[in-house]
C-alpha cells in the first residue's frame, strides 16, 4: 500500500514538472519568462455603425500632417496671399500642458480637426462653428498627435497610447486601439494603410502599420531603443520609412516587411520629423545639425551646423532645390539639397522655438512661413526676406494649416485661430 | 435539528483542541472586521451576480456599517471568551451568530469577494457543522492549498508576475521560488495528512515560512488569516485520520465539484470571471484591463476610463464592475437632457500575455442593457 502511495506521488511530481516545463520551458536558461510579455497591445475595440455605407477606397484623397508622405509641409494655394486678416478664434481648448508640441490642426476643405492638450478633440466647419467633439479618455496630457483624413474618417493618437477612427460629419466612433502606452507622433495615410510611431512609458518605442478599415496591426517594428517623438516619412519609391528616435538615431524601416533596414547614429536626439526628397532624408538633431541621408541605405550624405539644437522639421522649397531648417534659438537657413551649402540664414532671436516652418506656393512662386518672434508668424519670400507677419494672440507650437484662402493656428494656451488671405 | 447542533456542541466540548481552534476562528472574525472597518468609506456598493437587486438590502448595511462592524467586532471577542471558559453552548450560538453577521455584510457588496473570506466560511461551516471536525478541517486545508496550487499552472505565476509587489528574489530566483510553491501545495501538502509526526512538522514549517515570507507581498490580511487556520496542525498533536460519514463526504464532494466547474467551463475564470464566486481565487492570475465607456451625446462623446484599482488585484477587471459602473452610469446620465446611449468595451488579458481573454464590445449598452447570470457570464438583451 505504500509503495503504491509512493509511486503515486512520484507520478504525480512528474506531471507536475512537465506541465511547469510546458508554461515555462527557460527554466534553465536564462531568459526570464517575463521577458515574453506583451502586453502593451490590445485588440480592436469595434464600433461599426452599419447606417455608414462609407468604406474608403485607396485613391481617395488624404490629409495628414505635413501634407505629404514624404512630410514636406509644402502647400499649393491657387494665388498666393500678400498678408492676413483675422477671421475668427474658437473657444479654448489648450490649457498648457506638457512641454511638446501642441497638435496642428487639419482640414479637407469642409471641416477642420484638432486634437487639444486638455484631451479633447474638435471638429469645426470651416466658418469655426463646432460640429462635435470627442474626449478621448483618461489620460494627463492629452492629444499632441495631428490628426489624418481620408474621405469618410478621421484617424487621431492620444497620450494614452490609443488610436481612434471617427466618422468626419458625425463623430462617431467606428474603431479605436490601444497601440502601446503613448502617440505623440502624427499618423500618415497610405491606401488602406496608416503608420504611426509609440512611445512606450520605459523610454522605448515603436512603429506600426495598421489596416485602417479594421485596426488590424500589419506589422510592428523591433523597439527602437529609445522614444520617438519623430513622425515616420515615407519614400513610396524606395519603400522606405524613416523617422529618428530619441537614442541619437535615424531609422530606414522596410515599409512592406516593418524591419529595420538601417540605423545610423546621427549623435543628437532626433525629435522633429524627416523630410524626404528624392533619395535624401533630412533630419534636425538636438545637436544643432541639419543631416541629409540616403534613404536606401541610411549613410551621411552632408551635415551642416544649424547653428542650435534643433527639434524643428526642415522642409523643401522645390524651385530653388533647398531645404529649409530651423534651430531652437529662432535661427532658419536655407540649405543646398545637393551639398548642404548655406544659402541664406536669418536670425529671429526667439527662444525655444519648436514650430516648424511651411512653404506656401503657387505654380511660380514658393515663400516661406515661420515662427519669427514671441508669439509672431513671419510671411518670407524664397531669400528669407519678410512680406508681412502676424501677430497672434498666444504662443504657437505646432504647423499652421493652410487652406485654400485661410490660415489656421491651433495656439499653445487658446483654440484655433483662423486668417483669410488678403491679395 | 436540535439533535444534530447538540452533537456538533459536545464534539467541541469534548476536545479541547477544538475550543482553542474555534477560539483562533473568532480571532481571524475579529481581525477580519478590522480589515471591513478599514474598507468602509465606500460610497456605494456593487451587487453580487445572484443578486442583482441588492440595492435595498445593501444600503441598509451601509447605514449601518460601522455599527455592524463594531458589534462584529466585540462579537467575535466574545464568543473567543466564551469558548475559552469552556462555555461551549453559549460560545457556539454566538459562533453562529457571528457566521451569519459575517455572510451578511459580505454579501453587502461584491468588493468583498475574496479568497481569504472564501476558505474562513467554509472552515467555520465546517466547525459548525461538520462530524469529526479536525480531520475534515485539516483534509479541506490541504485540498485549499490542492486547488491553489491547481490554478498556479499559468505564465503570470510561473514568471513571478502575479505577485501583488516587488519581492527578495528576483529573475531566475522568483521563477524557481514560483515553481517550489506549486511543488510544495502539489504535492508536499500531503505529507500534513501524514501520520509521522517529523513529516507533518517539516511541511508545516515549509508553509509557515512560505505565509511569513508573503506578508511583504501581500500585506499582514491574508497570511495571519493563512497561520490561523493552519494553526490546527500546531495544537491537535494527533494524526490525520480519513474516517468520513456520508455528509461529511458530500462536503467534499461539494468542495471538489465546486473547484472543477470553473476549470471546465470557464476558459481562464480568473479573467472572465465566470464560475470564479464558487471556487478558490487566489494570486494565480494579475489580470490588466481596458474598461471604455463612450458616454454619446448630441454632438459630443465622451470616453470614460472607470479603474477598479481600490478593489484588489483579484477583481479589478471583474466584468461584474463594469457592468455595474455602466448602470450606475447609464441611471446618473437620464437626467441629461442631450444624452444618447453609452457603448462599452472591455478588454482582460493575463499581465503575462498577449492574448486578450475577455473581448466585449456592446452598443448602446443604456437602451440594451447588459445583463450578467449567476455564475457571471455577460449578455445583452435586446
Amino acid at each position: 500500500m505504500k509503495r503504491i502511495q509512493l509511486y503515486s506521488l512520484l507520478i504525480a511530481f512528474l506531471i507536475i514538472i512537465l506541465l511547469i516545463f510546458r508554461i515555462n520551458p527557460y527554466l534553465f536558461s536564462e531568459r526570464l519568462l517575463s521577458a515574453d510579455a506583451e502586453s502593451l497591445i490590445w485588440n480592436v475595440a469595434q464600433f461599426h455603425n452599419h447606417s455608414t455605407p462609407a468604406k474608403s477606397s485607396p485613391k481617395e484623397s488624404t490629409f495628414f500632417y505635413r501634407g505629404d508622405l514624404q512630410r514636406r509641409a509644402s502647400f499649393e494655394v491657387p494665388k498666393l496671399p500678400k498678408s492676413f486678416k483675422k477671421d475668427w478664434t474658437s473657444e479654448t481648448f489648450n490649457i498648457g500642458v506638457h512641454g511638446a508640441s501642441k497638435a496642428s490642426p487639419i482640414s479637407d476643405g469642409k471641416s477642420l480637426f484638432v486634437g487639444a492638450d486638455s484631451g479633447w478633440f474638435y471638429a469645426y466647419a470651416m466658418n469655426g462653428e463646432l460640429k462635435w467633439k470627442f474626449y478621448l479618455g483618461k489620460n494627463s496630457r492629452g492629444i499632441h498627435s495631428t490628426a489624418a483624413l481620408d474621405e469618410h474618417y478621421v484617424y487621431v493618437g492620444s497620450y494614452r497610447g490609443a488610436l481612434y477612427k471617427i466618422e468626419k460629419n458625425t463623430g462617431r466612433l467606428e474603431w479605436m486601439r490601444i497601440v502601446g502606452e503613448t502617440i505623440g507622433s502624427s499618423p500618415f495615410i497610405d491606401g488602406l494603410f496608416i503608420a504611426v510611431a509609440i512611445e512606450t512609458l520605459n523610454y522605448n518605442g515603436y512603429v506600426i502599420k495598421m489596416n485602417k478599415e479594421t485596426g488590424e496591426i500589419i506589422w510592428r517594428t523591433e523597439f527602437l531603443g529609445e522614444q520617438s517623438h519623430s513622425s515616420p516619412a515615407l519614400s513610396m519609391d524606395k519603400k522606405i520609412l524613416s523617422l529618428g528616435a530619441n537614442n541619437d538615431f535615424a531609422f530606414g524601416i522596410d515599409y512592406t516587411t516593418g524591419k529595420i533596414k538601417w540605423k545610423t547614429p546621427v549623435y543628437g536626439k532626433i525629435k522633429s520629423t524627416p523630410t524626404i526628397v528624392e533619395n535624401n532624408v533630412l533630419f534636425t538633431t538636438k545637436n544643432g545639425e541639419l543631416l541629409n541621408l540616403d534613404i536606401t541605405d541610411g549613410h551621411i550624405k552632408w551635415k551642416a551646423q544649424l547653428g542650435s539644437a534643433s527639434q524643428v522639421s526642415p522642409t523643401y522649397l522645390e524651385n530653388k532645390k533647398l531645404i529649409i531648417a530651423g534651430g531652437s534659438d529662432g535661427t532658419l537657413g536655407a540649405y543646398e539639397l545637393k551639398s548642404g551649402k548655406t544659402i541664406w540664414k536669418k536670425d529671429f532671436m526667439i527662444q525655444n522655438q519648436t514650430s516648424s516652418p511651411i512653404i506656401i506656393k503657387n505654380a511660380e512662386t514658393e515663400t516661406i512661413l515661420m515662427a519669427c518672434a514671441d508669439m509672431v508668424i513671419c510671411y518670407l519670400d524664397s531669400n528669407g526676406k519678410e512680406i508681412s507677419r502676424i501677430k497672434l494672440s498666444n504662443r504657437f507650437s505646432s504647423s499652421p494649416l493652410i487652406g485654400k484662402d485661410s490660415l489656421y493656428f491651433s495656439l499653445n494656451e487658446g483654440g484655433l485661430e483662423s486668417y483669410s488671405f488678403i491679395y | 435539528m436540535i439533535n444534530f447542533i447538540k452533537k456538533n456542541i459536545r464534539e467541541i466540548e469534548n476536545d479541547p483542541t477544538l475550543v482553542i481552534y474555534g477560539s483562533i476562528l473568532c480571532l481571524i472574525h475579529a481581525l477580519n472586521s478590522f480589515q471591513w472597518i478599514n474598507q468602509a468609506t465606500r460610497l456605494d456598493h456593487i451587487c453580487w451576480s445572484f443578486a442583482p437587486a441588492c440595492k435595498n438590502f445593501a444600503g441598509l448595511v451601509f447605514s449601518y456599517q460601522r455599527e455592524l462592524l463594531f458589534l462584529y467586532f466585540f462579537t467575535s471577542v466574545l464568543t473567543g471568551t466564551l469558548l475559552l471558559l469552556k462555555k461551549i453552548s453559549w460560545g457556539y450560538g454566538f459562533f453562529l451568530f457571528l457566521e451569519i453577521l459575517k455572510i451578511g455584510y459580505h454579501l453587502s457588496d461584491y468588493r468583498h469577494m475574496g479568497n481569504y473570506h472564501y476558505m474562513v466560511h467554509i472552515i467555520n461551516f465546517l466547525f459548525l457543522f461538520a462530524r469529526n471536525k479536525k480531520n475534515i478541517i485539516k483534509l479541506f486545508l490541504v485540498m485549499f492549498y490542492l486547488g491553489a496550487g491547481i490554478i498556479k499552472f499559468n505564465t503570470d505565476w510561473l514568471s513571478g508576475m502575479a505577485l501583488l509587489a516587488p519581492t527578495y528574489l528576483k529573475g531566475k530566483w522568483l521563477e524557481w521560488a514560483c515553481v517550489y510553491v506549486i511543488i510544495l501545495e502539489l504535492i508536499f501538502v500531503f505529507g500534513l495528512l501524514s501520520h509521522k509526526k517529523n513529516l507533518r512538522s517539516l511541511v508545516l514549517i515549509q508553509l509557515i515560512v512560505f505565509h511569513l515570507y508573503s506578508w511583504h507581498i501581500v500585506g499582514h490580511y491574508y497570511p495571519c488569516i493563512m497561520l490561523g487556520m493552519i494553526s490546527i496542525f500546531i495544537i491537535d498533536k494527533d494524526h490525520f485520520r480519513f474516517h468520513f460519514d456520508k455528509m461529511e463526504m458530500s462536503y467534499i464532494a461539494l468542495f471538489i465539484l465546486a473547484q472543477a466547474i470553473p476549470l471546465i467551463f470557464s476558459t481562464d475564470s480568473g479573467l472572465t470571471g465566470k464560475y470564479r464566486i464558487i471556487s478558490l481565487n487566489m494570486l494565480d492570475a494579475k489580470s490588466v484591463c481596458e474598461t471604455n465607456l463612450f458616454l454619446k451625446y448630441k454632438n459630443k462623446t465622451i470616453e470614460y476610463n472607470p479603474d477598479f484599482l481600490d478593489t484588489g488585484v483579484r477583481i479589478q477587471c471583474d466584468p461584474i464592475l463594469a457592468v455595474s459602473k455602466i448602470y450606475q452610469t447609464c441611471e446618473e446620465q437620464k437626467k441629461n437632457a442631450d444624452f444618447l446611449d453609452i457603448d462599452f468595451n472591455h478588454q482582460v488579458k493575463r499581465i503575462s500575455s498577449a492574448e486578450n481573454i475577455v473581448d466585449w464590445t456592446y452598443r448602446d449598452v443604456c437602451k440594451n442593457k447588459l445583463s450578467i447570470s449567476i455564475f457571471g457570464e455577460v449578455g445583452q438583451q435586446q
